[in-house]
């Protein structure tokens, strides 16, 4: 009897515990949608459709970690798609044209992305143009640039075997090297997030960025760094991708940015900066995807897809938002 | 003249445990022009907002013709013909000064659909011209001066013809002869059946165009008086008080001030800022008082020695040693502190917990390689959060959770946290209760027996009475005289902060 007593009020606490956490709302829209999914179609929940969704949105993840980052840091970055398209071609260029081993060639293209990035940056941060329009500018630039070197045309990149099993490859007959860097993404945007100075600088930065300039915060450097970090890590993608696929397209990546905005946000980060989780924003990544690959189980056709992904998205925040308030 | 427009019967608003107005009881008489006085947290601004129906308040009514009034929000002040100018007047600076004038009132409206601002030019140049004052129409806001942007905005207020028209401190942000012009055209109102009430810290303002004086203190009416039967000194009497002041510290001050100079400040000037050639020199264990009222330059002169804005000219050094300093960070790194006015707006992390607020200001100690060393932050601050025993002692609550005093000595931490040898406060005890602020002045009294030199910028008279060594009265941007010991008293600072 008293065991019983005392077990309900541990469920209780409990559940308190999880709702209060700024994941929960994420969580139980992921948890829904999973559900939905699973009764619906059996081909669902099966470890070969699973690993497919997770390899289908590593780029978009592997992204999503850093624009998590910046958009704490109260900014955006709207040229993750163009970035992402760019570093592609310019790999598949120099493997192909230069002859460059791709060991070689995708430093190389992060080092030219961070540029971007430090672009970006430099022009939001220090020239004080909103980033929404900085980073709109130079997407255009930056995919300008990729359909400018490639021609228009789609760019097969040179790449070798160990190359590829590491990059776009399947490790040990069972799991997608891409899952593996998008989960090593995530952790490493988490490390930073609550681990480093710089991650606590974010939080900072985004919250109040007057309390933290006056408190001594390098605020700009802060957000400067924070543009880098995110197109180099679209740098990565892109290279990941051209090893997965062979090749590049200089349109490819058209939508990323908002596809990377919308699962941070689904992800319980506050579009204004100042708080968000790495946590919420695989999440969020995650029921980006699934709806998408339920969606393709229940056969439905593509048009249907966007209109139904659409409202999950504005679901999925408002539950989000709600729980937030309640929870502040 | 003596018909009575309006009546203010036991006016009271209270916010929290403050009680802001007292029972007020204050008449206006037609045509006259009536001027309130009263230190600053008097409750002036709580009235005028009341008359402008923007808080309603606790108990008490207004009474117009006789008839019981609360205004639930502007619009109903509005239409009892109640005008405001505040003081800092909302206005859209992206438009033209014709259509700033006949923003809510557009004369042009009922007769075309098409908006044609050009109409609104001539008479928007009349409306000026009825104030005797010269400004183009079509000139953007933007880059009208203050002076002239105030005089848009009382152009605006006086298109709805209102019977009463009230300036809350309307002289404080404009240069002398701007005011004497603007005085002008207050005075000139009466005659075109316009009722004035004229808010002001300055007392010879006051003296020169009011009927009759309203005088405030700590939420109660004193008394109204006719000018004419009222010297400077009566009202400066009746604005301080008799009974000097309440002493909020327990202990007696205990002064530590030691011989030698920690930092100077020569010559110093911000042109955008306003602050002229200011001097002075902050001792070993000192605390050094900072008076003035808003707008004097008090904490633009914190901010630019912190290192927010550039100065203009002038030199800084510490311990004898010139020092450039271009940014907080530098600042910091050189032991100078600064916490600012505004806790929410310039010091508060309402997205972070208490400890993290209060590492702020410590980042380069709370790191190694990079990495941030959670049980140092947590040490500090729980060393803190008992010397300054900060409720709930609790390191991990959202700082949000908080009352406004303990937000107010976690903020005081992250300065204590940084050691350092100067440390700057810009109003440490405003919005926070009684009991929080005797608190944090003992903190700060207890501070200076390490050394610290404290610069304590404070609205509050009692508080620089009771804490500081010295006291720097500033009065627009200029330093106008140090006080020294004894002669840190209420009625003498309020000479300095207040004649021109």
């Amino acid at each position: 009897m008293m065991s019983g007593n005392k077990n309900n009020f541990n469920i209780k606490e409990l559940a308190k515990l999880l709702l209060s956490k700024r994941e929960a709302g994420v969580f139980i829209a992921f948890i829904i949608i999973s559900v939905f999914f699973i009764i619906q179609s059996p081909a669902f929940l099966t470890s070969r459709n699973l690993l497919n969704v997770m390899r289908q949105t590593s780029q978009l993840g592997i992204v999503v970690a850093f624009v998590t980052i910046l958009i704490i840091s109260s900014e955006f970055d709207l040229s993750v798609g163009a970035v992402f398209a760019f570093s592609g071609v310019f790999m598949g260029f120099i493997t192909t044209e230069l002859g460059l081993t791709p060991w070689v060639a995708l430093p190389l293209s992060i080092l030219v992305c961070s540029l971007f990035g430090l672009v970006n940056g430099t022009i939001s941060v220090y020239l004080k143009v909103p980033s929404f329009i900085t980073t709109l500018g130079t997407s255009m630039v930056i995919r300008g640039l990729a359909l400018y070197v490639s021609g228009g045309r789609p760019v097969s990149g040179n790449i070798t075997e160990t190359f590829y099993l590491i990059t776009g490859g399947r490790l040990w007959n069972f799991i997608s090297s891409p899952i593996l860097w998008f989960l090593g993404a995530m952790i490493l945007g988490g490390f930073i997030l609550q681990k480093t100075v710089f991650g606590y600088m974010v939080f900072a930065t985004g919250g109040n960025e007057k309390a933290a300039h006056f408190a001594g915060i390098p605020t700009k450097k802060i957000k400067i760094i924070a543009f880098v970090l995110t197109a180099a890590a679209a740098a990565l993608s892109g290279g990941i991708a051209l090893s997965y696929l062979g090749s590049a397209t200089p349109t490819q990546g058209t939508g990323m940015e908002l596809d990377a905005i919308a699962a941070t946000v689904i992800g319980g980060t506050a579009l204004m900066g100042g708080s968000g989780s790495m946590l919420g924003a695989f999440l969020g990544v995650l029921i980006m995807a699934i709806v998408r690959n339920g969606l393709v189980l229940l056969g439905a056709g593509p048009f249907m897809q966007d209109l139904l992904i659409g409202i999950i998205i504005v679901f999925a925040v408002i539950i989000n938002v709600q729980l937030l308030q309640r929870s502040e | 003249m003596s018909e009575i427009l309006y009546k203010c019967k036991n006016i009271t608003k209270k916010f929290g445990a403050t009680v802001a107005l007292d029972k007020v009881n204050l008449e206006i008489k037609l045509n006259e022009i009536h001027g309130l006085v009263g230190e600053n947290g008097a409750g002036k601004s709580t009235l005028i907002k009341i008359l402008g129906g923007i808080i309603k308040p606790d108990q008490g009514h207004i009474l117009i013709n006789n008839n019981k009034t609360i205004f639930k929000n502007p619009s109903e002040s509005e239409q009892k013909g109640i005008a405001v100018v505040y003081q800092e007047f909302p206005q859209c600076e992206n438009l033209t000064v014709a259509e700033n004038i006949f923003l809510s009132k557009n004369p042009q409206q009922k007769t075309s659909f098409f908006y044609n601002k050009k109409r609104l030019f001539e008479p928007a140049k009349q409306a000026l011209a009825n104030l005797g004052v010269d400004i183009a129409p079509d000139k953007y806001l933007k880059s009208c001066s203050i002076a002239e942007q105030q005089m848009v905005a009382i152009c605006r207020a006086l298109q709805k013809n209102p019977k009463f028209i009230i300036f809350d401190e309307p002289t404080s942000a404009i240069s002398q002869n701007e005011v004497e012009k603007l005085l002008e055209i207050i005075k000139s109102l009466p005659e075109q059946g316009t009722t004035v009430m004229f808010v002001s810290h300055i007392i010879e303002e006051i003296k020169e165009i009011s009927d009759r004086i309203s005088v405030l203190r700590n939420g109660k009416l004193i008394d109204t008086k006719a000018n004419n039967n009222s010297s400077k000194e009566d009202i400066v009497r009746m604005m301080v008080g008799k009974n000097v002041s309440s002493r909020v510290l327990i202990d007696e001050k205990k002064t530590h001030v030691k011989n030698e100079v920690i930092m100077e400040v020569k010559n110093l000037s911000q042109n955008d800022l306003g602050l002229v050639d200011i001097n002075f020199n902050l001792k070993k264990g000192e605390i050094l008082g900072v008076a003035g009222i808003q707008g004097a330059g008090r904490s633009e002169l914190a901010q630019t020695i912190f290192g927010i804005h550039k100065k203009s000219t002038g030199q800084i050094s510490l311990d004898g040693n010139q020092v450039n300093i271009n940014n907080p960070i530098e600042a910091i790194a050189k032991g100078i502190g600064y916490l600012p006015e505004d806790r929410n707006r310039l010091g508060l992390f309402t997205n972070l917990n208490v400890k993290e607020n209060l590492v702020a200001a410590i980042t380069p100690k709370i790191s190694k390689k990079g990495m941030l060393q959670k049980n140092l932050i947590n040490e500090i601050s729980q060393e803190h959060i008992k010397d300054l025993n900060i409720k709930p002692p609790d390191v991990s609550a959202l700082i949000t959770a908080l009352s406004g005093g303990n937000q107010q000595k976690v903020l005081l931490a992250r300065w204590l946290a940084v050691n350092p040898r100067v440390l700057i406060l810009d109003e440490p005890t405003r919005g926070v209760d009684v009991g929080a602020k005797a608190q944090i002045r003992k903190i700060i009294n207890k501070l200076t027996s390490s050394g610290i030199g404290v610069i304590l910028i404070s609205s509050e008279l009692p508080e620089i009475e009771e804490l500081c060594d010295r006291t720097l009265v500033m009065n627009r941007g200029r330093l106008r005289c140090v006080l020294k010991g004894d002669e840190i008293q209420k009625d003498e600072i309020i000479k300095y902060c207040t004649s021109l």
